[in-house]
């Protein structure tokens, strides 16, 4: 909890990524396009240092699409993307792979993410060595310049104080990599004698510690984790998921989680934010989403999360179709299509980010949000046949 | 930890490189057909490196000169025998060995570094309308006109305008055979461009060019060794075709296994003397058996996966490796959570991790 | 009460990899009641899917053999029954669904020719059985199947041949009408307007319709069992809740028996009726799923059920359990969960446990193979 809100560490607003699409022939040679993937569509969130935003959502959401715009491994098509109050979405080259080390990523394939030719000092330790690379090519260039400022120093009168002379440390030897990576390990829980094995050598769960373990080694700022937990079985999620929450609060690192599970979520993170076909629909703390979901999304997908109690047994509240497809949306609401409240306004309107009353702290993205706020997620739900929605009424409703 | 050019340090080295010979050797032996080839590979670099040095000590002719046994078949003498010319056939294969086993591999050679330098680009460097794209795409077409030919008629196009001789011979075939290696390596590079492990690297911050070299070089050269010792054989069938019909090097001044076939096979001299293509044949044989077995096994041996599986410390069970479980059970570590990790050693811990 | 539709008793299956053997499942029985769901949930590795792929015969029988036990579907013994009799039986025998339907479909042919093909199979098998006078006959009902009899299976040709095959010929519906059935089974499943994916290749439909296009195909045969191998794992949430609403609804419309396989215990918690825990290749708790989730009688189940996170940071770090999944091929001595267990004691060590037995206060049916299931309740 932080007393006076330090400036946020990632600033997003009104972010897009477009995906261009098949071309005709002159598109093509222009360089255009007419249609395109809208797979990040005006997305405005704010991260702020150690504190860990969850992202929840469906394939075709655009979390993922997101998490790597934060990453920078894409370049925004449109908004502005700001890291420490520094626009990054235009960093190119030698700037931005300075950069990367602020940002690290966990990548969603534990199998796919680790390079089966190269050993655990070598995945584990590569990320240091770019960067002490790029440190000692900086402190190179630089130190023609300190030095000379050295010297006008020193022949000023008064004589002012030097700067501290830059030496250029040697390149990290391969046992010195090895030492890092050996004191590495430890963190996330692996032994740290395993330096030389590689990667298929270890389960689900160890592998996912090495790609943590990686993205950990450069004391990154922000880590994003792509679905850490969807390829390991249950009892290693726990393990893993435990960890992280202590890695966050030895080192105040903040997280980007991107998860569509939502346990893994109301776990880790300290504020929520759904996506829905690009945008975001409702976004808060924690307790506060997960406890009063007020966007219709929102409860149909806590609704439809299967709980591990048989007591519970339910039928489940059937979204009518499919994720519709992030082509060339049309206008209004994206959830219009499925949503048991639409009304005329929401195919027509795209509803924004607000806030209502009583629920302080939490944005939500629709029209009918008062109509719908008591409606709780379990309501949702029919028994087998009964296609009847819960239906609201109120002046300016008309029944869904 | 060991610092370098203590006797401690020493021992890890010589340790670690200890352990790969061995798993080298338990790979080979798990593998019998790959094992044959190798020794037979071995023997034959062997006896190209003898023939070179030390030639009294394989057969007591010189090359290209005359005995005066004229046209003899096979014997305890000659072996294989000798041709019209006097010449012992024996040992003018063994003379030519060397020669043929180094314009194989100096085509083979030279096509994989030049043909897989430009898959490697054309197939990295991809993105439309960026310099890299559109040499991607000029790479590409030129590679398509030569694959348009077939290799063989464009190979004897080639050398007849060259006319006879060693670099004639090895520049007709490179000009073919460079662009299949594009194609294969380009292919492969699409292929592990896209995979989680080189994105993680560019998050880390890696260079563009180190990732190539590290990540996507390492992971393309597998199948890229195993084609490069199966095409030693396929060079040398072409080299042989090519001699065969009378084209490359000038036999007798230059032995060379395929313008000796083509010599002997003349219509008059095959009836009257049929054991003289025995030889050159044979050799022929034996030396793409050879390289055909080891390449089959190459694959086992390159792949750090099927490394451990073969060499009998995965009898722990189907690794990721066989993809007929469905299951992976895995060699693991042990960890308590909140606790100190501790390691069970598990099947195949080779001296503990 | 009605013979359970399939029987696995003590059932163990080994692979075999290079010098080595391992066993991937060992001395598993459990019976999967006719009309009910049986659940199987576990850990990757512990056999689960090795098992789901046994029953049908689908495992590549070299590097894995079927030690000793019985599969008893009616009166057959699936293991003694040589491999190219098997067609006979899976299909409308024992149908099975997969993980990832993008795998399991052909990605070259359209969704009308896959189901249609399924479709076939089953009218060539049932015509091949009816001599001419029988096609006269009322429609089979399928509600009432009654046991395959290993006689009667194994007789009968897998695909009619000579007169039969003409007959079956005349007897195959013609384009419309296979058409219409196709479209039938795909509105089963719940798609709305089916003609329109009819033409479509997998590639083209979404994860979920997928999903339910093979479960049309594979119901489109009328299975006694369907065996499902994670059905839902790579699905969204709300697709996720539809296919398995789906499943539910289709027990009581096609009468099939469903072995659900999963890791996921809230899908199990939802969809089965009864429910067995696998551990390291070993059963180690079958029970009513109900009993099972209240009052669970061995430590790994009890432990599984608790490592599920359902709770906030501030509430404290989650529980997990300690230690992870032993290599089969050398597990440990004694019971196979010792190494991690909180109730161990050196007889856990020392014998095998004990085989599934009935532990005290529990509902019938409910078994545990622990030396000290009743003490699994005073574990927090």
């Amino acid at each position: 909890m932080s007393a006076a809100t330090p400036s946020p560490l990632v600033e997003i607003d009104r972010l897009e990524k477009f995906f261009p699409l098949t071309r005709t022939a002159t598109e093509y040679f222009r360089g255009q396009s007419r249609r395109a993937i809208h797979a990040v569509d005006g997305v405005s969130l704010a991260i702020r240092p150690g504190e860990s935003i969850g992202l929840i959502g469906e394939s075709g959401s655009g979390k993922t699409t997101l998490g790597w715009l934060v990453a920078r491994l894409h370049t925004p098509t449109g908004g502005s993307l700001r890291f420490e109050g520094q626009d990054i979405g235009t960093l190119e080259g030698a700037e931005l792979r300075h950069w990367r080390r602020n940002v690290q990523v966990v990548f969603q394939d534990p199998v796919g993410s680790l390079d089966p030719r190269l050993k655990v000092w070598q995945i584990v330790g590569e990320p240091i060595r770019a960067q002490e690379q790029m440190d000692r090519q900086i402190l190179r260039r630089e130190r023609p310049r300190i030095r000379q400022e050295n010297r006008r120093r020193a022949q000023a009168s008064p004589p002012e104080p030097a700067l501290p002379d830059p030496t250029v440390p040697h390149r990290l030897t391969r046992d010195e990599l090895r030492a890092r990576v050996r004191e590495a390990l430890p963190t996330v829980g692996l032994p740290p004698d395993c330096l030389d094995q590689y990667a298929h050598e270890f389960s689900g769960g160890g592998r996912q510690r090495l790609s943590l373990a990686r993205a950990f080694s450069v004391h990154p700022k922000l880590v994003i984790l792509d679905e850490p937990t969807s390829a390991l079985d249950v009892a290693v999620q726990a393990q893993i998921l435990n960890r992280l929450v202590e890695l966050q609060r030895e080192r105040n690192v903040a997280y980007l989680l991107i998860t569509h599970n939502v346990a893994a979520v109301r776990y880790v993170a300290d504020r929520v934010a759904v996506m829905y076909l690009g945008q975001i629909v409702e976004v808060g703390s924690v307790h506060g989403v997960l406890e009063h979901p007020v966007h219709p999304y929102t409860k149909a997908l806590l609704a439809d999360v299967p709980v591990a109690d048989a007591r519970r047994r339910r039928t489940r509240f059937r979204i009518g179709g499919d994720v519709p497809s992030l082509v060339d949306p049309p206008p209004g609401c994206r959830f219009a299509p499925r949503c048991p409240f639409v009304i005329d306004r929401c195919r027509v309107e795209d509803p924004k980010l607000r806030e209502i009353v009583g629920l302080p702290g939490q944005l939500i993205a629709c029209h009918r949000a008062e109509d719908v706020k008591e409606i709780p997620p379990a309501s949702l739900l029919t028994t087998a046949g009964d296609t009847t929605v819960p239906t609201v009424t109120s002046p300016t409703a008309t029944a869904a | 930890m060991n610092p370098p050019g203590s006797t401690a340090w020493v021992g890890t080295q010589s340790r670690r490189a200890w352990q790969s010979v061995r798993t080298f050797w338990q790979v080979l032996r798990a593998n019998p057909l790959t094992l044959a080839g190798f020794i037979l590979v071995v023997l034959i670099g062997v006896t190209a490196l003898l023939i070179t040095v030390a030639p009294h000590l394989l057969t007591p002719y010189g090359s290209n000169s005359p005995t005066h046994a004229y046209a003899q078949p096979p014997s305890w003498a000659h072996p294989f025998g000798t041709d019209s010319g006097g010449l012992d056939i024996y040992s003018e294969v063994l003379y030519a060995l060397p020669l043929d086993l180094g314009i194989a591999f100096a085509i083979a050679g030279v096509a994989v570094i030049a043909g897989g330098a430009l898959g490697l680009i054309a197939g990295f460097w991809d993105q439309p309308n960026t310099a890299g794209g559109w040499t991607s795409v000029v790479i590409l077409r030129i590679t398509d006109i030569f694959l348009s030919f077939p290799s063989l008629i464009l190979a004897l196009a080639i050398a007849v305008s060259l006319g006879r001789g060693v670099w004639q011979l090895i520049v007709a075939v490179l000009l073919t055979w460079w662009p299949f290696y594009v194609r294969l390596v380009r292919g492969e590079t699409l292929a592990v461009k896209h995979l989680p492990y080189v994105v993680a690297s560019r998050a880390a911050g890696v260079t563009e060019g180190r990732i190539v070299l590290r990540h996507v070089l390492r992971n393309v050269l597998e199948p890229v060794v195993v084609y490069f010792t199966l095409d030693i054989g396929t060079v040398l069938v072409t080299l042989s075709t090519i001699g065969f019909v009378g084209l490359g090097v000038n036999y007798p001044v230059t032995p060379e296994w395929g313008s000796m076939m083509s010599t002997y096979q003349n219509a008059g001299l095959i009836t009257a003397y049929p054991w003289t293509i025995l030889g050159p044949g044979a050799a022929i044989f034996i030396t793409v058996l050879a390289f055909s077995l080891l390449g089959d096994g190459l694959r086992d041996i390159l792949d750090p996966r099927s490394r451990r599986v073969l060499a009998g410390t995965g009898a722990g069970g189907p690794t990721s490796a066989s993809p007929a479980a469905p299951q992976e059970p895995s060699q693991q570590t042990v960890v308590e959570p909140g606790g100190t990790p501790t390691v069970v050693p598990t099947a195949g811990g080779s001296g503990g991790p | 009460m009605t013979a359970p539709v399939i029987s696995v008793d003590g059932l163990t299956i080994d692979y075999i990899v290079g010098a080595g053997r391992f066993r991937a499942v060992s001395d598993v029985s459990l019976e999967v009641p006719e009309g009910h769901v049986v659940g199987i949930v576990g850990e990757t590795g512990c056999g689960k899917s090795t098992l789901a792929q046994a029953i049908p015969r689908l495992l590549p029988e070299p590097p894995a053999t079927i030690g000793h036990g019985r599969i008893l579907f009616g009166d057959m013994d699936l293991v003694r029954v040589p491999l190219w009799q098997m067609p006979r039986i899976r299909g409308t025998g024992i149908s099975m669904i997969f993980q990832e339907p993008l795998n399991s479909l052909n990605p070259a042919y359209r969704v009308y020719d896959q189901v249609a093909e399924a479709l076939q199979i089953r009218h060539l098998r049932e015509a091949g059985h009816l001599t001419p006078d029988r096609r006269e006959q009322p429609p089979f009902d399928y509600s009432r199947r009654p046991q395959p009899d290993a006689g009667e299976v194994l007789s009968k040709p897998i695909v009619p041949a000579g007169a039969t095959a003409r007959a079956a010929r005349r007897a195959r519906p013609p384009y419309p009408e296979l058409r219409e059935e196709v479209l039938d089974y795909l509105k089963l499943v719940r798609i709305n307007d089916p003609e329109t994916i009819l033409d479509l290749y997998p590639h083209e439909l979404s994860g979920g319709m997928r999903q339910r296009v093979m479960i049309a195909m594979a119901l489109s045969e009328k299975p006694k069992l369907l065996i499902a191998d994670e059905p839902t794992s790579a699905l969204d949430v709300t697709i996720q809740a539809q296919v398995l609403t789906l499943m539910k609804e289709l027990i009581e419309e096609v009468h099939t028996s469903i072995l659900f396989i999963s890791h996921d215990l809230g899908v199990i918690a939802e969809t089965a009726d009864e429910l067995g825990v696998m551990y390291a290749g070993k059963l180690v708790e079958f029970g009513p799923v109900g009993d099972l989730f209240g009052s669970p009688r061995h430590p790994y189940t009890k432990a599984l059920l608790r490592a599920a996170p359902t709770r906030y940071k501030s509430d404290g770090p989650l529980d997990s359990i300690a230690g992870s999944v032993p290599n089969l091929s050398r597990p440990p001595p004694g019971c196979r969960f010792h190494p991690r267990c909180p109730l161990a004691r050196p007889v856990c060590k020392a014998e095998p446990p004990p085989p599934l037995l009935a532990p005290p206060g529990v509902a019938p049916g409910h078994r545990s193979a622990c030396h000290f299931a009743s003490e699994v309740p005073n574990l927090p």
